[in-house]
C-alpha cells in the first residue's frame, strides 16, 4: 500500500487525539489577538497542572487502599476513574474547545484509577511503583531532549509506523478483553516468559515513541498559532500517552519481578 | 528512604524538571526546517473548503 493511500486509510496520527484537522481554527480565531494563541510554555504549564491533578487523586485512592488494607474499599473509585476517564477522553477528542474543562476532569478521574492500580501492584511487588514512575518521567525527559535537539525526526513514515503498531496493540488488547468474557485470553500478552516480556518491551517502546508525536503536535500548534484551548488539548494528549506508558512499564516490571 | 526510592524518585523529579524547563524552548532548527516534516494541518479538505468564503 502506498504511503499516501495508507495514511488516508488509517489516519495521519499515531495518537487518536491527533486528528489531521487538529489546528483548524474555529470561526472566531481570525479575530483573536496573539495572547489567545497556543504557546509552548502554556502547553507545558498545563501538562504540569494535569500531572498534579492526577497525582492528587491517585494519592487519595492510594491512601484509602493502604488504610483499608485492600482493594475492596477503592473498587468503586477505580471504576469511576476508569469509566469517567474514558468518557472525558472521548468528549475531549470530539470537542476540543472544551478541553480546558474536560482535560482537568480527565486527569482527576484517571488519577483515581491509577492510584488503585498502582496500589495493587505495590502490595504485590513492593517498590515497583516508584520504579515505574521514575522510568516514565526519565523516558519523557530523554525523548524530549532527543526531539528538541533533532536526534529523532518524526516523518510521515514514522507516524505511519506508530499508527500501525498502536492500532495493532489496541486490537490485540481488545481481542484479549473480549476473550476474557469466555474464560480465555491471548496468553502471551500476560505471560512472564521471554515472549511475554518481549511483547511488553515492544509495547513500552511504541508508547514511548507516541511521545515524540505529542511533542511534534505541540510544537507545530505553537508555531502555527493554534487557538489557546489547544494548549489544554496538547497537554491532554501528552497525559494520555504518559498514562499508557506508565501502565505498560508497570506491567513490564511486574513480569520481570514475577520470574 | 531506600536506594530504590532515591534513584527512581530522583529520576522522576529530574525528568519532570527537564520537561518543564526544556519543553518551553523551540526545537532545534534542524528539527523545524526540513522538507519531510509532519503536516498536522494538511487534512480534511471538505472541512477547509467549507470555511472558505
Amino acid at each position: 500500500m502506498a504511503n499516501r493511500t495508507a495514511l488516508q486509510t488509517f489516519g495521519r496520527s499515531g495518537n487518536p487525539m491527533f486528528r489531521g484537522n487538529a489546528f483548524q481554527p474555529d470561526a472566531t480565531f481570525g479575530e483573536t489577538d496573539s495572547t489567545q494563541r497556543m504557546t509552548l510554555a502554556g502547553a507545558v504549564n498545563k501538562t504540569g497542572i494535569l500531572l498534579v491533578l492526577c497525582l492528587v487523586s491517585a494519592g487519595y485512592v492510594w491512601n484509602q487502599f493502604f488504610q483499608s488494607g485492600g482493594s475492596g474499599a477503592v473498587k468503586g473509585l477505580m471504576m469511576l476513574g476508569l469509566l469517567g476517564g474514558l468518557a472525558m477522553a472521548m468528549v475531549t477528542i470530539f470537542k476540543r474547545q472544551w478541553a480546558g474543562l474536560t482535560a482537568p476532569a480527565y486527569a482527576l478521574l484517571q488519577g483515581l484509577a491509577m492510584g488503585g492500580i498502582s496500589a495493587m501492584f505495590e502490595m504485590q511487588y513492593p517498590g515497583i511503583v516508584i520504579q515505574a514512575v521514575g522510568l516514565t518521567f526519565g523516558t519523557l525527559a530523554m525523548l524530549l531532549l532527543a526531539y528538541k535537539t533533532g536526534l529523532i525526526k518524526p516523518t510521515e513514515n514514522f507516524r505511519l509506523m506508530i499508527v500501525a503498531a498502536t492500532g495493532g496493540i489496541a486490537l490485540l488488547y481488545l481481542v484479549s478483553f473480549v476473550m476474557g468474557f469466555f474464560g480465555s485470553s491471548v496468553g502471551f500478552i500476560h505471560s512472564n516468559g521471554l515472549f511475554g516480556i518481549g511483547f511488553s518491551v515492544f509495547v513500552v517502546a511504541i508508547a514511548a515513541l507516541n511521545l515524540v508525536l505529542d511533542f511534534d503536535f505541540i510544537e507545530a500548534g505553537a508555531e502555527q498559532g493554534a487557538p489557546k484551548y489547544m494548549e489544554w488539548y496538547g497537554a491532554f494528549s501528552l497525559m494520555v500517552t504518559l498514562v499508557w506508558l506508565y501502565l505498560e512499564i508497570l506491567r513490564l516490571l511486574a513480569k520481570l519481578r514475577s520470574r | 528512604m531506600g536506594l530504590n526510592e532515591l534513584i527512581f524518585g530522583g529520576m522522576a523529579v529530574l525528568g519532570i524538571v527537564v520537561f518543564m524547563f526544556v519543553g518551553r524552548f523551540r526545537a532545534n532548527r534542524s528539527q523545524r526546517d526540513r522538507a519531510d516534516r509532519l503536516k498536522w494541518t494538511a487534512v480534511d479538505k471538505g472541512h477547509s473548503a467549507q470555511k472558505k468564503p
